[in-house]
């Protein structure tokens, strides 16, 4: 029997309504099932169920029924948590702890001696860049700070399989940039990563396989090829030309949208692309721009969500 | 299987627990001394101090003090030191009484070892035997029953009647009761209960005559617009102090009042026409019936009356 | 066993908290209330100042249970820092124990330093140390706890500020509920008696844990009444903990 890393069999979560207010359906048949190495992004708009998932893999919420593998271990054992790095969606950390003293607490969790505990301190501090203010008590951090922090602690334990809730959410662009450089890295190091994110660019730059949940359900899954097939739809083009040399390109009418001595024109395949960039460059044309238009998982998401 | 395992588990635990604090607590009541936790309810502080405390819960002050009254009163007539009470628990049975009492003994062994200071029991029992000394040695005397009786005795018409009203029986045993019911009455002084308590049925049992007529002054004080406390007063200083001139001041003032019943107005009637003395005795006993709700005092009075019909048959 | 871990983090936050200033405070006030009260109460102030400084220890101490006892666990929920802790490979119980293992500590260190400063000013005024009152202040300490305890049990149930009601109901019940013992003691016959009996039992009663009298007073105390209610007061401590566990277990982190 193949061990997956992370494996859910039918996981339903109803949470209890309060008084008199209905039972709300958070997760129905939900099945997962993630390969050891494998980088998994978990779609959906905001109240899908990512975070409910994720809480349910957890063990932060126990699941109305069905259940959870980790590892080959069922996660209602606290054992089963030993090789999992966690980070919770917008992370928060004791505000009266320096980050130091947070990851000797966490390390602790672990079951970390003292000495491999410092030791790992020392690198993860380093790696996300939070050297000068280790010392520092956590409530002056930034956002990015404690994001970064988040992450230093789910590595506390060098686990094999990463849980992350929008890593990438609330962050700003340098602090977007080394997040991403981070989970590329990890994935490098071939380890298991299993994000959510409900902006799906980042899916499509990390991940090897994505899953779409919506309202609970599991809508798809497939890796990016599968999903989005060779994907090209259409390649633009943005250039300019005297006005003389325009009739050389043969272009229809429809097909040009010029703004100032600007024009941008479109075609289906390479080849008459690479045909109109040939005349362009001879009739004394400049190139501005060639931009290869795919099947965005955007679009595939609101065609998978609306359909 | 392993949830049910550890929820039957977390089950027994929890049973053996609650059965553990359970055993822990007969242990506690049972090694408890009375006079431990009656003495700490006497170093209450000063009324005054504990009414600023209460704030705006001075009602509800007053009524726990007021029920820490009872009770202490209670359990002092019922301190199985108290002969009495083991007289009147047991019927009078001598084997069962001398039963008990070797009990009692027995169990607190342990507890005299401590209780060599002034507040322990040889104190208690010394006053009941002085009780017992002074009551025997009240002599009975001759007297006209038509003329007005000279103070201190006019409880002594009759020997039986006297152990009707005065039954002395806890004299001496109870010295916390005034200072607690004082207690109550300044932290709510419009409370009247506690003072009739004070001013009649713990006089009846302790024969506090000095403390009882304060209690009502106190009273008088700050309900002036109830009858019941010259009405009560007047009793005391008729019964206990033989003052006429005294009683009749209160009756008048008495009747005064709202609400004040018609029976009072025939008392000041008697007094003034020098009705005879039991009579009179009679319709103030009966007065007193009609105006208490209290057990222990309509059995006292009843008693008295009953005593006071046979005094006339005879 | 990871429950120490969570203490001392425990331990830490609540001594951040600046509680311990406050109690420093508390104790310098004590020593300059006790010269003024000495002028007051003429020939008692020994007692006085002992009387003052227990109530005050017991009172500070039950505040102190009632609102960071409250929060321990509803601002980890609140503040979503229980997420990074619970995701570990930690038992709950072990989370929620050594939460109260944690607070304990600081409660204790809390009660020294009182007890310290209480014992200074009888140095001042009675040129002698009165050993007795650490009987008193040992029970106190154990009632404070268990007022945690109930804090705990009754914040994983309710709202935050029900829980802060119902802790303080049961502390004022606790103090009350040795009347419905004395009363069924004096109506044996009392139809009512069994329930009374059954709520007297049910309800923890924290006159177990008062000496505060009996010991200024220099009272006789019933025969093992420190030990008894010390036993008492951790027993009942030890099953509300039981109990909270066992919710705490099963419930959501949302």
């Amino acid at each position: 029997m193949t061990c997956f890393a992370i494996q859910t069999n039918r996981l339903r979560k109803v949470y209890q309504g309060e008084l008199g207010q209905k039972d709300y359906v958070g997760l129905e048949g939900l099945d997962l099932e993630i390969p050891a190495g494998e980088v998994f992004a978990f779609l959906g708009p905001n109240g899908a169920g990512k975070t409910t998932t994720i809480k349910v893999l957890m063990r932060l919420l126990r699941p109305s029924s069905g259940s959870v593998m980790i590892n080959g271990v069922s996660n209602t054992q606290h054992q089963s948590m030993e090789r999992v790095g966690y980070l919770s969606e917008q992370p928060n950390i004791y505000g009266y702890l320096t980050a130091r003293e947070f990851l000797d607490f966490i390390g602790k969790l672990f079951g970390l001696a003292p000495s491999v505990r410092r030791k790992r301190i020392d690198g993860l501090i380093g790696l996300v860049g939070l050297k000068d203010r280790d010392r520092t008590l956590i409530r002056g951090f930034s956002r990015g700070m404690t994001q970064r922090l988040g992450m230093a602690q789910a590595l506390m334990n060098e686990p094999d399989i990463l849980i992350l809730d929008e890593p990438l959410s609330n962050l700003d662009p340098v602090g977007r940039k080394d997040m991403r450089d981070i989970i590329l890295s990890l994935k490098a190091q071939k380890k298991t990563l299993f994000f959510s994110s409900h902006i799906l660019h980042d899916a499509e730059i990390v991940a090897d396989r994505v899953g779409i949940l919506d309202h609970g359900r599991l809508v798809q899954t497939g890796t990016m090829q599968e999903l989005m097939g060779s994907g090209l739809k259409t390649i633009e083009i943005i250039y300019s030309i005297p006005e003389a040399g325009e009739s050389v390109l043969g272009l229809s009418r429809e097909r040009i949208v010029r703004q100032g001595d600007r024009t941008l024109t479109w075609t289906e395949n390479m080849e008459s692309a690479q045909e109109i960039l040939g005349k362009l460059l001879k009739n004394g044309g400049k190139v501005f721009s060639v931009t290869p238009q795919r099947q965005s998982l955007e679009d595939l998401f609101i065609s998978r969500i609306r359909g | 299987m392993a949830g049910l395992l550890r929820k039957s588990c977390g089950a027994a635990l929890l049973a053996a627990l609650a059965l553990s604090i359970h055993i822990s607590q007969k242990n506690l009541d049972s090694g408890r001394r009375i006079e431990f936790i009656n003495r700490s309810a006497v170093f209450l502080p000063r009324g005054n101090v504990l009414r600023a405390l209460s704030m705006g819960y001075r009602g509800i002050v007053a009524d726990w003090l007021w029920i820490k009254s009872v009770l202490y009163f209670g359990r002092r007539v019922m301190d199985a030191d108290n002969p009495y009470y083991l007289y009147a628990l047991y019927e009078g049975d001598q084997e069962k009484i001398q039963a008990a009492r070797e009990h009692h003994e027995a169990s607190h062994k342990h507890g005299q070892a401590h209780s060599a200071g002034p507040h322990g029991h040889v104190h208690d029992h010394e006053h009941i035997e002085r009780e017992k000394a002074y009551l025997s040695s009240l002599k009975r005397p001759e007297m006209d029953r038509t003329v007005p009786v000279p103070p201190d005795s006019v409880f002594l018409l009759d020997e039986n009647l006297k152990h009707s009203l005065f039954r002395f029986k806890n004299r001496g045993l109870i010295d916390g009761v005034y200072p607690l019911l004082d207690r109550v009455t300044t932290v709510d002084p419009h409370f009247v209960h506690p003072y009739i308590f004070g001013g009649v049925y713990a006089m009846f049992e302790t024969g506090r005559l000095q403390e009882s007529l304060d209690l009502l002054e106190k009273g008088r004080r700050h309900n002036k617009d109830r009858w019941e406390f010259p009405f009560y007063l007047g009793w005391l200083y008729w019964m206990y102090k033989g003052e006429m001139q005294k009683t009749h001041e209160y009756l008048v003032e008495a009747v005064q009042k709202r609400d004040c019943p018609k029976y009072v107005m025939a008392l000041m009637a008697g007094l003034t026409r020098n009705m005879r003395q039991s009579d009179f005795t009679r319709l103030y006993l009966e007065g007193l019936l009609e105006s208490t709700s209290d057990p222990h005092v309509i059995e006292s009075l009843q008693g008295a009356l009953e005593q006071l019909r046979a005094m006339d048959s005879r | 066993m990871k429950w120490p871990a969570i203490a001392s983090l425990t331990y830490k936050e609540t001594i951040r908290n600046r509680i311990l200033i406050n109690i420093l405070l508390f104790a310098v006030a004590l020593i300059a209330l006790s010269l003024i009260i000495g002028d007051w109460s003429l020939g008692e102030q020994a007692k006085v100042i002992k009387d003052f400084g227990l109530s005050a220890m017991s009172l500070f101490g039950l505040l102190i249970a009632l609102f960071i006892g409250i929060r321990l666990m509803v601002q980890e929920l609140e503040q979503r820092t229980i997420y990074l802790v619970a995701s570990k490979p930690v038992r709950r119980w072990e989370i929620l124990f050594g939460k109260f293992a944690g607070l304990s500590l600081t409660l204790l260190l809390n009660v020294i330093l009182m007890l310290l400063a209480l014992w200074a000013v009888d140095w001042i005024i009675e040129k002698r140390i009165d050993f007795e009152l650490a009987a008193a202040v040992v029970l106190i300490y154990v009632e404070i706890l268990l007022i945690v305890a109930f804090a705990l049990f009754f914040s994983s149930l309710m709202s935050p500020t029900l829980a802060a009601v119902a802790t303080l109901a049961v502390f004022i019940a606790g103090h009350l509920s040795p009347i419905l013992r004395d009363y069924v003691q004096l109506h044996p016959g009392s139809g009512l008696k069994k329930l009374y009996l059954a709520i007297y039992y049910i309800i923890p009663n924290l006159e177990n844990l008062n000496l505060k009298m009996a010991v200024v007073e220099h009272l006789e105390r019933p025969p093992h009444a420190v030990g008894m209610g010390i036993l008492y007061g951790l027993l009942y401590l030890s099953f509300v903990l039981t109990a909270t566990c066992m919710i705490f277990e099963k419930k959501d982190l949302k």
